[in-house]
C-alpha cells in the first residue's frame, strides 16, 4: 500500500484510507473517492496535479493532497500509458 | 413514465411566497429554523402566495444551464450586475395554465457543503420556500449523480428527476431502463435533450401536474435494500415534528456540524437516541459513521445504476478520442502554457478585429445623431445633447460590438470545458503564490466583469484562498476597461492595438499574482489545501447558451449606460458648462477648477486636469472615463480618438492606461468585495492598495516610455 502520489500514469488502484486528520476527506467522499473504490491514475507527470478517473468522471487532485490518500495497486501502470 | 408513484391529496406543503433573490441577500440564512418553528411550521408570510417556485438542483457540469435556458427561454434575469453566473439565476416557466418561478441553484456534489456555493444551495433547499425540485442528472455518470439524488429525496419534497445527455450514453454503448429507475427512486423520471429540446413538453406536463394539483404528492423513500434505509427511518423518528427529519437524521449520522447543533439543541431523547444509533453504526462498521454513510449512499447509487444501465452495443469512442488528443496538448506540462497564452491572444485579436468589423454602422449612427442634435437652435440644449448624451453615453455604447465578441469568446471557453484545463496548467504557478489552479477560473472570468468574478471565488473550499482570490480579481481587466483601451488603442497604437491590450491584460494578471504572493508571505499565510476539481469532457457549446449568456451580460452593460453613465455624463456636462459664459470644459469651468485642484497630485505622471477628472469620475465605473473625455471634448467616435491623440503623448497615454488598469475598478466591485469578504478592513485595503499600485506602476511606465523615446 502507498499513497496515490506514488502510482504512475496508467495504474489502477483501490482507495484504502486517508491519513489521520486529513481535512478534505469528506469532500473527496462526495466525489466518490470512498474506501474500496477503484481509481485509475490517468496522469501523474511529476509536475502538474494528478488526473484520476473514478466512477466514470475525471478529477484533478493537487499533488500534495495525493500524499494523504492511501491506496492498493490492482494493476501496474508500467510507466507512461 | 408519468407519475407512477405519486399519491395525490397527501401531505400539504406550504405555499410559496415571493422572496427577493437579489444580490447579497436571500441566501445567507436570513430565516432560521427557529423562525420556521415560531411560524408554526410554515414560513412567515406564507399567505402572500404568488406563482409556484421550482428549484433546479444538480451536480456541477450536469447540463443544468442548458435546461434552465430551455425552460425559461429569454425570461430570465441574473441580478443587478452584468454577467452574474454564480448568483442564483431566476427565470419564468410558462406552463399550460400558469407561470412558475424557476430558481437555478449553484451546482453541488452533495448536500454537505464544502464551499460557499454549495452552502448557498443547501441553505436555499432548507430555508427558502419552494414547491418542486427538479434534479438534473447526467446519465453518463449516473452512479455519482445519484449520490446527490438520494440525499435530495431525504428532503421529502416533491421532486422530478430530469435525465440529460442520454445521447452520449448511447455512444458509450449503454441503454437506461427508465421505468426501473423511476420505480427504484419512486420519483417521476423524464429524459430531456438539452441540445434539441426533445422531451421538454413531457417535462413541462410533469411540472404542471406536480405543482398544479390540489395537494401535491408525497415523496416516499427510495426502494433501497440493506440495513441502512431502515436505520435512517428509525433515526428520523427521533426528529419527528421538526422540519426535514430524514435529512437531518442522515446528516447527523454523517456528523454534519449543523445537524449536530440542531440535535444538541433539541436535547433529551432525540440526542440520546440518535447518538446511540450513530455509535451502533460505528461499532458494527469499525469506521467513522461519516465514512459508513458515504459508503452506504454510494452502495445504493451503484445498486440502482447496475440495475438500470444495460450494455446494448459497442462503445463508439470518437468523442473521447478527440478529447484525448486535444488534452495531450492542452494539459501538457510545458506546451500547455504557451497554448493557453495563444488562446488568450486569439481572444483579444478576435475582440478587436470582430469589433472593428461591426463598429462602423454604430459610428455612422452616432455621427448622424450628433449632426441632428446640432440643428437644435437652443444652444444649451444642443450642447447637452451633443456633448452630454452623444459624447457621454454614445461613446460608451460604441464599444458594444467589442464587448459582444469578448463575452462570446469567454462563454465559449467556459462552456467548452477549456477553463478547467487552464486551471490545471496554471496550478503549479498558482502554488508559488500560495493558491491553486481552481482560483484561476474566477480570474479569467474577471476579464468579462469583476463583480461575478469576485462571487465566483465562492467555489473555493478554503476561506483564505477565497480572500486572496477576491483581492486579486480587481486587477483583471474587465470589459469596462476595454472601453477605454479601445479608444486609446485606436488613437495611439493603430494596428498594434490588439497586442498592446493583450500586454495590458497580462500586466493585470501579473499584478494580481504579485498581490497574492505578497499576501501569502505576510498576512494570509494559511496553506492552501490544494486543487480538487472536475475535468469535464470537452463539449461543443450550444449557440443558444452562448447567445443567452452574452445577452444577459450585455443587457447589464446597456442598462448601466442608460443609468449610471447617463447620470455621470450629465454631472460632467453641468460641471463643464457652468459657470455661464466660460469656454466649455475649459480651465475656468467648474470641472477645470476641480481638475486643477487635484492636478498637482498627478503632475509627476503628466496627467492634465481633464485626465485627472476622468480618473476621479472613473471610480464609479471605468466607462465613465471615456464618457467624461467625450463630454469635455464634445467629440464622439473617431473625433474623440483624434482629440485624445492630440491631448497627450504616447508615453502619457500608456501610463494613463496602466493607472486605469490597476486602480479600483468600480463602485459595484467595491460593494461586492465588501459583501463577499464581510470585512470593511479588507475592502479599504483593496481600494488603497489598488490606487497605490496604479500610481507606482504608472510612474514606472512613464519613466520607461520616456527612455524609450515615446514621450
Amino acid at each position: 500500500m502507498s499513497t496515490l502520489f506514488s502510482f504512475p500514469t496508467g495504474s489502477k488502484v483501490k482507495v484504502h484510507h486517508y491519513s489521520d486528520g486529513f481535512p478534505l476527506e469528506r469532500r473527496l467522499f462526495a466525489l466518490g473517492l470512498v474506501p474500496g473504490e477503484e481509481v485509475s491514475i490517468l496522469r501523474n507527470d511529476g509536475v502538474c496535479p494528478l488526473i484520476i478517473s473514478v466512477k466514470g468522471s475525471r478529477f484533478m487532485l493537487g499533488r500534495s493532497m495525493c500524499q494523504s490518500i492511501y491506496a492498493e495497486a490492482i494493476q501496474d501502470g508500467g510507466g507512461a500509458a | 413514465m408519468r407519475g407512477m408513484h405519486r399519491r395525490r391529496g397527501g401531505l400539504l406543503f406550504a405555499p410559496s411566497f415571493h422572496s427577493p433573490h437579489g444580490f447579497g441577500h436571500g441566501h445567507h440564512g436570513r430565516r432560521t429554523l427557529d423562525d420556521f418553528r415560531h411560524a408554526g411550521g410554515r414560513w412567515a408570510g406564507a399567505d402572500e402566495a404568488k406563482s409556484p417556485t421550482v428549484v433546479l438542483a444538480g451536480q456541477p457540469n450536469c447540463g443544468k444551464t442548458s435546461l434552465f435556458n430551455l425552460l425559461t427561454g429569454a425570461h430570465q434575469h441574473v441580478g443587478n450586475w452584468p454577467g452574474v453566473t454564480v448568483e442564483q439565476k431566476e427565470g419564468r416557466i410558462d406552463l399550460a395554465g400558469a407561470h412558475a418561478r424557476l430558481i437555478d441553484l449553484p451546482g453541488a456534489y452533495g448536500l454537505t457543503p464544502f464551499a460557499l456555493d454549495e452552502t448557498i444551495t443547501r441553505n436555499c433547499l432548507l430555508k427558502d420556500p419552494y414547491d418542486l425540485v427538479l434534479n438534473i442528472v447526467d446519465a453518463n455518470v449516473l452512479e455519482r449523480q445519484l449520490y446527490l439524488t438520494l440525499q435530495l429525496t431525504t428532503l421529502e419534497k416533491p421532486m422530478i428527476v430530469v435525465l440529460t445527455m442520454t445521447d452520449e450514453l448511447g455512444a458509450q454503448g449503454f441503454t437506461l431502463d427508465l421505468e426501473r429507475l423511476s420505480e427504484l427512486l419512486r420519483l417521476p423520471v423524464v429524459v430531456v435533450d438539452g441540445r434539441t429540446g426533445e422531451g421538454l413538453d413531457e417535462l413541462l406536463a410533469e411540472i404542471d401536474e406536480a405543482i398544479g394539483g390540489a395537494g401535491g404528492f408525497v415523496t416516499e423513500a427510495p426502494l433501497l435494500s440493506g440495513e441502512f434505509p431502515g436505520r435512517l427511518v428509525r433515526a428520523a423518528t427521533f426528529l419527528a415534528g421538526t422540519p426535514f427529519p430524514r435529512f437531518y437524521a442522515l446528516k447527523y449520522l454523517e456528523e454534519d456540524e449543523e445537524a449536530l447543533r440542531l440535535v444538541s439543541s433539541l436535547g433529551g431523547p432525540a440526542r440520546e437516541g440518535l447518538e446511540g444509533l450513530r455509535l451502533e453504526m460505528e461499532r458494527e462498521g469499525g469506521r467513522k459513521s461519516g465514512a459508513i454513510v458515504a459508503d452506504r449512499l454510494y452502495g445504493a447509487s451503484r445498486g440502482i445504476a447496475r440495475e438500470t444501465l444495460r450494455r446494448s452495443g459497442s462503445r463508439k469512442l470518437t468523442g473521447e478520442r478527440i478529447s484525448g488528443i486535444v488534452d495531450k496538448a492542452a494539459l501538457h506540462p510545458y506546451l500547455g502554457i504557451p497554448l493557453f497564452l495563444l488562446v488568450l491572444l486569439a481572444m483579444f485579436e478576435l475582440t478587436f478585429r470582430g469589433g472593428n468589423l461591426l463598429v462602423g454602422a454604430l459610428q455612422s449612427a452616432l455621427v448622424w445623431l450628433d449632426a441632428l442634435f446640432g440643428l437644435i437652435p437652443v444652444a444649451w440644449l444642443a450642447s447637452l445633447l451633443t456633448k452630454g448624451l452623444v459624447g457621454g453615453v454614445g461613446n460608451v455604447l460604441l464599444v458594444v460590438p467589442y464587448i459582444v465578441v469578448m463575452f462570446l469568446v469567454l462563454s465559449f471557453l467556459e462552456d467548452s470545458g477549456y477553463m478547467a484545463r487552464a486551471a490545471y496548467i496554471m496550478d503549479r504557478f498558482m502554488h508559488r503564490i500560495g493558491l491553486h489552479g481552481k482560483a484561476f477560473v474566477p480570474l479569467v472570468l474577471g476579464f468579462g466583469c469583476n463583480v461575478p468574478a469576485v462571487m465566483a471565488a465562492r467555489s473555493l473550499e478554503s476561506p483564505s484562498d477565497r480572500l486572496k482570490t477576491i483581492l486579486m480579481t480587481p486587477f483583471m481587466s474587465c470589459s469596462a476597461r476595454l472601453t477605454v483601451f479601445v479608444f486609446f488603442g485606436g488613437a495611439f497604437f493603430g494596428a498594434r492595438a490588439g497586442l498592446v491590450v493583450f500586454g495590458l491584460y497580462l500586466a493585470g494578471i501579473l499584478a494580481g499574482l504579485l498581490t497574492a504572493f505578497i499576501l501569502s508571505k505576510t498576512v494570509v499565510r494559511e496553506r492552501s489545501p490544494g486543487l480538487i476539481m472536475e475535468l469535464p469532457p470537452y463539449r461543443l457549446p450550444l449557440l443558444k447558451n452562448l447567445l443567452l449568456n452574452t445577452w444577459n451580460k450585455l443587457r447589464g452593460f446597456i442598462e448601466k449606460a442608460g443609468t449610471l453613465i447617463l447620470c455621470a455624463s450629465l454631472v460632467i456636462w453641468v460641471l463643464s458648462y457652468f459657470p455661464l459664459g466660460v469656454s466649455f470644459g475649459g480651465m475656468e469651468s467648474l470641472i477645470g477648477r476641480i481638475g486643477s485642484l487635484i492636478a498637482p497630485l498627478f503632475a509627476p505622471l503628466h496627467f492634465d486636469p481633464t485626465m485627472t477628472v476622468g480618473l476621479l469620475a472613473g471610480f464609479t465605473a471605468k466607462e465613465v472615463i471615456i464618457s467624461t473625455l467625450g463630454v469635455i471634448s464634445g467629440q464622439s467616435g473617431a473625433g474623440l480618438r483624434a482629440a485624445i491623440a492630440g491631448q497627450m503623448s504616447a508615453a502619457t497615454a500608456l501610463s494613463y492606461l496602466a493607472f486605469i488598469l490597476l486602480y479600483t475598478p468600480c463602485l459595484a466591485t467595491v460593494a461586492v468585495i465588501r459583501s463577499e469578504t464581510g470585512s470593511r478592513r479588507w475592502t479599504l485595503f483593496s481600494v488603497a492598495y489598488g490606487v497605490f499600485l496604479a500610481y507606482a506602476v504608472a510612474l514606472l511606465v512613464r519613466l520607461l516610455a520616456g527612455f524609450a523615446g515615446l514621450a
